[in-house]
C-alpha cells in the first residue's frame, strides 16, 4: 500500500517531493521518484509484498515504460508466470512489476489482467504518454487536477493542494449534494478544480490532452436459467473461498477487523479454516447505550474461531481527535462509522500491517433492509386497493418520534414519490424539511437526478438490482471505501476487502436479486453459504447500522465543539447554510425535542473540514 | 432387426441432440428397421416424409406434461404393435418408462446420456433410475462416461460414441451482414452461462490490444443475449462484438466458412451440473477447416484435440483465451495446420458412417443380451 503523486507536463523535483510528503502517512517505509521526460512522478511506500525489493518506480526491461502503483495485485504470481512465458523478465519478487509488463504486452488493456485493488500511473517514454488507472470498484483512490496543459494527480487531495495553480474554490453544487448524502459523489470533489478518477476508468494524458474512459462496469442480471438456491450458495462459497485465499497473500502479518456482523465473521471463518490462528480487532463504546452489542457479538465470533482477539473501547478524547480524523478524510464525509474505523485501525496497527474487512457485503449481497422494503413497495404500488389503504393509513398517522419512523417506512412502500426519491428518503443524512430550511432544495434535486441517472444506466428492470447498482457507483466508492482507505492509511496499515473481488462481484451480480435481498431477510445467500460455519447468534443476527452513540456524543463530549464550530463567526459568515436554521437544529437537539444527530454531524464534519483544510477555500468563495 | 427410438428432441427442431439422433436414425435405417416416436412440431410432416424410416408423432412438446403423457402412450402403442428387438431411450426423463417396459415386455433398452441432464441435481434420482436399468449406456464424451459412472453404472456397459458433423454443399448465400475485419466465431444458443460467451467478451479487450481489427461474431439467440450485450458495453468492446441472432442453416454455414478462428470457451458448473457435453459446434468448425479454441472442460477435449485440431484453454481465464485466439490469428500456418487436421478428423474418425457403425454394434450387443 502506498501513496502516488505526479505531474505531467512539468519537471519539478521539489514540488513532487512536497506532494509526496503530503501522503507520507500512506507509505512510511520508503519513497521513490522519477523526474524527466517532462514529467515528475513520486511515491511513498508501505511494504507488504517483497519488502526488501520492489522499490518504485518499476521499470520495463528496456527502461522505456515505468510505473508507480498504490495497491495490491492479488493474482500476480499467476500473471508473472504467464508474462514470463511471453518473454518478460522480472527484476523484483513483488506484485506491482506485473503492471509494467502487462502494459508492454497489452497497453491500456493490461488492466483487464489484474485482480486486486489499485491506482497506478504508467509513463510510456516512447509515446510520451501518461496513463492513470483506478481499480474496478474504487477501492484505492485517485484524484487529479488540470492547470493549463499540466496534469497533477495524487492518491489524496492534500497532495494536490500543494500544487500552485490548483484553485481551492469550493464546488458549491458538490457541497449541496454532500449535505443530502453525507459524502461528495464522484467524479466531482468538494473543490471545483479537483476530480476523482471514477472506479473502473482510466485517464490518458498526451501532449496536454486528457481523455477519460471507462474500461469496466458491473452488469447485474437475473440469470437466464434459475440456479437452485442451494447450488448458488455452494458456488458462491467456492468463489468467496478463492477470493479470501488471494487476499491472504502477504509477506507481513495480517488480521481481521471484526464488527460482529456476518460479513467480517464470514471472512474470519474462511481465514480460520486455513489453519493459522487469526488476529481479530473490534471497536466498541462505553456501556450505557446498548452498544455493547457490537462488542459482545464480535466476542462470540472470536471465541467460536479461537482468534487472538483485541478490543478497544472508546472513552473520552474524541473532541481532540475529531479534527484530525476530518483532515485525514480529505473531503467532507459525514459517516460516523469513520470514527470507529479510525480507532480500530489504530488498534490493529499495534500488531499487524494488513487487515481484511467485511466491507462491500452490504452492497454486493443485499445487506440493506431498504432493498427488500423498496421491492415490496414496488409490488404493493401495482395493487391499487392495497396502495390506497396504505396511503389512507399513512395520512392518519400522528406525527411523533415513533410515528415518524413508521410513516417513513410506509411512505417508502406506497408513497407517490418516484423510486429514486423514496431511496433518497431512506439514505439522506438530512430530511427534506431540514435541508430545505438550511439551503433550499438544490442538493436533493441534484442527488435525485444522480440516482435516477444511475438507475437508468443499470437498466435491469429490477428495482433492487438498479438500486444496488446506484449504491455500487456512489455510496460504496465515495463513502464506504473512502472511510476504509483513509482511516487505515492514517494508521499506516493496509485494509483489504475480499468481498469486493471483481470476480466474486461478477458472479454474484449474475444471480437473481431475490437470492440476495429477500423482503424481510437480508443476505440470504451469504447465510446459506456460510451458515453452518458461523455461530448461531451471528447467523441469525439482523442487519443493524453501525451504531455510534451520536446523540450522546453531541450532547456530551462533543457538545462544546459542536456549538462553537457551528455558531462561530467564520461559520456564520460563509453563507453556505442559513445560520438561523442551524441555530434551530442546535436548540431542538439540546432541548431533546428532536434528534437531529445525523444532520448536526453532517454540518459539524463540514465545518471542521472547512476550518482544518479548506480555510483558504472558504475565503476564495467569499 | 427392429429398433424403436423414443425421443423428446428431434428435427425439425434444431440442436446438437436433434442432429445426432436424426443422423443415427438415417444411418441405422440401412441395416435396421427403424421407427422413431417423438412429439409433433411445426413443419414435421414435410421433414418426416423425406426420411428413410418411419416417424410416429405424438402431441406437441409445447403441451408440457400432457405432451409427456401423450409421448408415452404413443410409444406404448408402437411397442405393443411391433415388439422391437431394442429400444433407444433418447432422454433420461423417458427412462422410468423404458425401464418399466423392459421388465414387462422384455425389450432391452439403450440409454442416451449427454451431460446436463444426468448431472443436474434436480434430475439425479430419475437419471440414476434410467441409466442403471439400461442394457448399455451410450454417451458422447469421456466426460459423459465419468458422469454416467458416477450414477453407479458398471464401466463395461458404458460406451462413448463421438458425434460427427454434417458435410453440406457450400451455401449459396453469404453471411448476410458483411462484418468488416477478422472474424472470431461462436455458434450456440444463448441460454446457459456455461458456454462461455461472457469470457470471450472479457478477453476481447486483450485481443483488440494486439489486433484491433478483430470482430467477435455470436451466432445464436436466447434469453442471455441482453446480458451479454450489456457485458460488451461494460468492457468497452461493443463495437467489436456482433450479435447475429438465430439464422438459417445456410447462414450458419456461411459464418463457419467466414471465420478465422472458432471459439467455444465452455466451463463446468458444479453447482447446477451445467457443462458442454461434447461441443458439436467445434467439430462443425473443424469440418470447415477452421482452428478451434476450446475451454478445457466437460466434453470439449473430445471434440478438440489439443495442439492438433485446436487449442484448449482455461475457460475461466480471459488472458488464456485471448492468447490462444491471438496466436491463431497471428500465425496463419499454425491456424491452417490445425484446421486441416480438424477437417481430416471430421471426415475420417468422425464420419457419420463410422459413428453409425459404432452405434449399430452397441445396439446389436444390447439386443443379444
Amino acid at each position: 500500500m502506498c501513496g502516488i503523486v505526479g505531474l505531467a507536463g512539468v519537471e519539478d523535483a521539489a514540488l513532487v517531493r512536497c506532494m509526496a510528503e503530503a501522503v507520507a502517512h500512506r507509505g512510511p517505509d520508503g519513497e521513490g521518484f522519477f523526474v524527466g521526460d517532462g514529467v515528475s512522478l513520486g511515491m511513498r511506500r508501505l511494504s507488504i509484498i517483497d519488502p526488501a525489493g520492489s522499490d518504485q518506480p518499476l521499470w520495463s526491461e528496456d527502461r522505456q515504460v515505468l510505473t508507480i502503483c498504490n495497491g495490491e495485485i492479488y493474482n500476480y504470481r499467476r500473471l508473472r508466470t504467464q508474462l514470463e512465458k511471453r518473454g518478460h523478465s522480472f527484476r523484483t519478487a513483488g506484485d506491482a512489476e506485473t503492471i509494467v509488463h502487462a502494459h508492454e504486452e497489452y497497453g491500456d488493456a493490461g488492466v483487464h489482467l489484474l485482480r486486486g485493488m489499485f491506482a497506478y500511473a504508467v509513463w510510456d517514454r516512447r509515446q510520451r504518454r501518461l496513463l492513470l488507472v483506478r481499480d474496478r470498484l474504487g477501492i484505492k483512490p485517485l484524484y487529479y487536477a488540470q492547470a493549463g496543459a499540466t496534469l497533477a494527480f495524487a492518491s489524496e487531495v492534500k497532495a494536490l493542494l500543494a500544487v500552485p495553480g490548483v484553485s481551492r474554490a469550493l464546488d458549491v453544487e458538490a457541497l449541496q449534494r454532500y449535505l443530502t448524502l453525507g459524502y461528495v459523489p464522484g467524479p466531482a470533489t468538494i473543490l471545483t478544480a479537483v476530480r476523482k478518477l471514477p472506479p473502473g476508468h482510466r485517464l490518458a494524458w498526451q501532449a496536454g490532452r486528457v481523455e477519460v474512459r471507462q474500461y469496466w462496469d458491473l452488469v447485474l442480471d437475473e440469470g437466464a436459467r434459475r440456479l437452485p438456491a442451494r447450488a448458488a450458495a455452494e458456488a458462491f462459497r467456492e468463489q468467496l473461498e478463492d477470493s479470501v485465499a488471494h487476499h491472504q497473500i502477504s509477506d507481513v502479518p495480517l488480521g481481521v477487523l471484526l464488527s460482529g456482523g456476518i460479513d467480517s465473521a464470514a471472512v474470519t471463518a474462511l481465514l480460520a479454516g486455513g489453519g493459522r490462528r487469526v488476529k481479530t480487532f473490534t471497536v466498541g463504546f462505553e456501556a450505557g447505550d446498548g452498544d455493547e452489542g457490537e462488542l459482545v457479538a464480535a466476542r462470540t465470533v472470536a471465541r467460536h474461531f479461537d482468534t487472538e482477539h483485541h478490543e478497544i473501547v472508546l472513552g473520552s478524547g474524541l473532541a481532540d481527535i475529531l479534527p484530525e480524523i476530518v483532515r485525514m478524510q480529505d473531503e467532507p464525509l459525514a459517516d460516523p462509522a469513520t470514527v470507529a474505523t479510525f480507532f480500530v485501525c489504530r488498534l490493529a496497527a499495534g500488531s499487524v500491517k494488513v487487515v481484511l474487512t467485511g466491507e462491500g457485503g452490504d452492497e454486493l449481497l443485499g445487506g440493506y433492509p431498504r432493498y427488500g422494503w423498496l421491492r415490496l413497495g414496488e409490488r404493493l404500488r401495482r395493487r391499487p386497493g392495497l396502495r390506497a389503504a396504505a396511503r389512507a393509513l399513512l395520512a392518519s398517522l400522528p406525527h411523533g418520534v415513533a410515528g415518524g419512523r413508521i410513516s417513513q417506512r410506509l411512505a417508502t412502500l406506497v408513497g407517490p414519490a418516484a423510486l429514486e426519491d423514496r431511496h433518497l428518503d431512506w439514505v439522506a443524512t438530512l430530511s427534506g424539511d431540514v435541508q430545505h430550511a438550511l439551503t433550499g432544495d438544490g442538493g436533493r434535486t441534484a442527488a435525485g437526478a444522480l440516482v435516477r441517472e444511475l438507475v437508468g444506466r443499470s437498466g435491469t428492470g429490477d428495482p433492487v438490482h438498479d438500486l444496488m447498482y446506484a449504491d455500487v457507483k456512489t455510496w460504496l466508492p465515495d463513502d464506504v471505501l473512502v472511510k476504509t482507505d483513509r482511516m487505515s492509511m492514517a494508521a499506516s496499515i493496509e485494509a483489504r476487502v475480499p468481498l469486493l473481488d471483481h470476480r466474486l462481484m461478477e458472479f454474484t451480480a449474475s444471480l437473481p436479486a431475490s437470492m440476495k435481498a429477500g423482503t424481510l431477510a437480508t443476505k440470504a445467500l451469504l447465510r446459506q453459504a456460510l451458515g453452518r460455519d458461523l455461530p448461531a447468534a451471528t447467523r441469525r443476527r439482523r442487519k443493524r447500522a453501525f451504531l455510534v452513540p451520536l446523540r450522546r456524543w453531541l450532547g456530551g463530549e462533543l457538545r462544546e465543539l459542536l456549538h462553537d464550530s457551528l455558531t462561530s463567526a467564520s461559520a456564520r459568515s460563509r453563507g453556505l447554510v442559513r445560520p438561523e436554521a442551524v441555530a434551530r437544529l442546535l436548540h431542538e437537539q439540546r432541548s431533546g425535542r428532536h434528534d437531529h444527530g445525523r444532520a448536526l454531524w453532517t454540518l459539524l464534519c463540514l465545518e471542521l473540514w472547512l476550518t482544518t483544510v479548506g480555510d483558504a477555500a472558504a475565503a476564495a468563495h467569499d | 432387426m427392429r429398433l424403436l427410438l423414443l425421443t423428446i428432441d428431434f428435427p425439425p427442431g434444431r440442436g446438437g441432440v436433434q442432429t445426432l439422433l436424426a443422423q443415427l436414425a438415417t444411418g441405422l435405417a440401412r441395416t435396421w428397421d427403424v421407427v422413431v416416436v417423438t412429439p409433433a412440431a411445426a413443419g414435421d410432416q414435410r421433414w418426416d416424409a423425406a426420411q428413410a424410416y418411419a416417424v410416429r408423432r405424438s402431441w406437441p412438446a409445447a403441451w408440457g406434461l400432457a405432451a409427456l403423457v401423450g409421448l408415452h402412450a404413443r410409444a406404448l402403442v408402437a411397442l405393443l404393435g411391433r415388439r422391437p428387438d431394442v429400444l433407444v431411450c433418447g432422454h433420461v426423463l423417458l427412462g422410468p418408462f423404458c425401464r418399466l417396459v423392459s421388465v414387462l415386455l422384455r425389450v432391452p433398452y439403450v440409454a442416451m446420456a449427454y451431460a446436463y441432464e444426468i448431472r443436474a441435481p434436480r434430475l439425479r434420482p430419475i437419471a440414476g433410475l434410467a441409466l442403471r436399468g439400461a442394457r448399455r449406456v451410450v454417451t458422447i464424451s469421456e466426460f459423459g462416461r465419468r458422469a454416467v459412472q458416477a450414477h453407479g453404472v458398471a464401466p463395461a456397459s458404458v460406451v462413448v460414441v463421438h458425434p460427427g458433423a454434417v458435410e453440406r454443399a457450400p451455401a449459396t448465400t453469404s453471411t448476410r451482414e458483411p462484418a468488416p475485419g477478422r472474424v472470431v466465431l461462436t455458434v450456440g444458443r444463448l441460454v446457459d452461462g456455461y458456454k462461455g460467451h461472457d469470457m470471450v467478451i472479457r478477453a476481447m479487450p486483450l485481443i483488440l490490444a494486439r489486433l484491433p481489427g478483430v470482430r467477435y461474431v455470436v451466432v445464436g439467440d436466447g434469453p442471455r443475449r441482453a446480458y451479454l450485450e450489456r457485458l460488451a458495453v461494460a468492457h468497452g468492446v461493443s463495437h467489436a462484438v456482433r450479435f447475429v441472432g438465430e439464422v438459417s442453416d445456410d447462414e450458419v454455414d456461411a459464418w463457419y466458412r467466414r471465420c478465422e478462428v472458432f471459439v467455444l470457451a465452455g466451463r463446468e458448473s458444479d453447482a447446477d451440473g451445467g457443462a458442454e457435453g461434447y461441443g458439436i459446434a467445434c467439430v462443425e468448425a473443424s469440418l470447415r477447416g477452421k482452428p478451434v479454441v476450446g475451454g478445457r472442460s466437460g466434453g470439449i477435449p473430445d471434440a478438440v484435440v489439443d495442439g492438433e485440431t485446436g487449442m484448449l484453454v482455461d475457460p475461466l481465464d480471459p488472458a488464456d483465451i485471448a492468447d490462444a485466439v491471438t496466436r491463431l490469428l497471428a500465425e496463419p500456418e499454425l491456424a491452417a495446420r490445425l484446421g486441416r487436421a480438424g477437417r481430416r478428423r471430421a471426415l475420417d474418425e468422425l464420419a457419420w458412417s463410422r459413428v453409425t457403425e459404432r452405434m449399430s454394434r452397441v445396439l446389436a450387443q444390447a439386443a443379444a443380451g
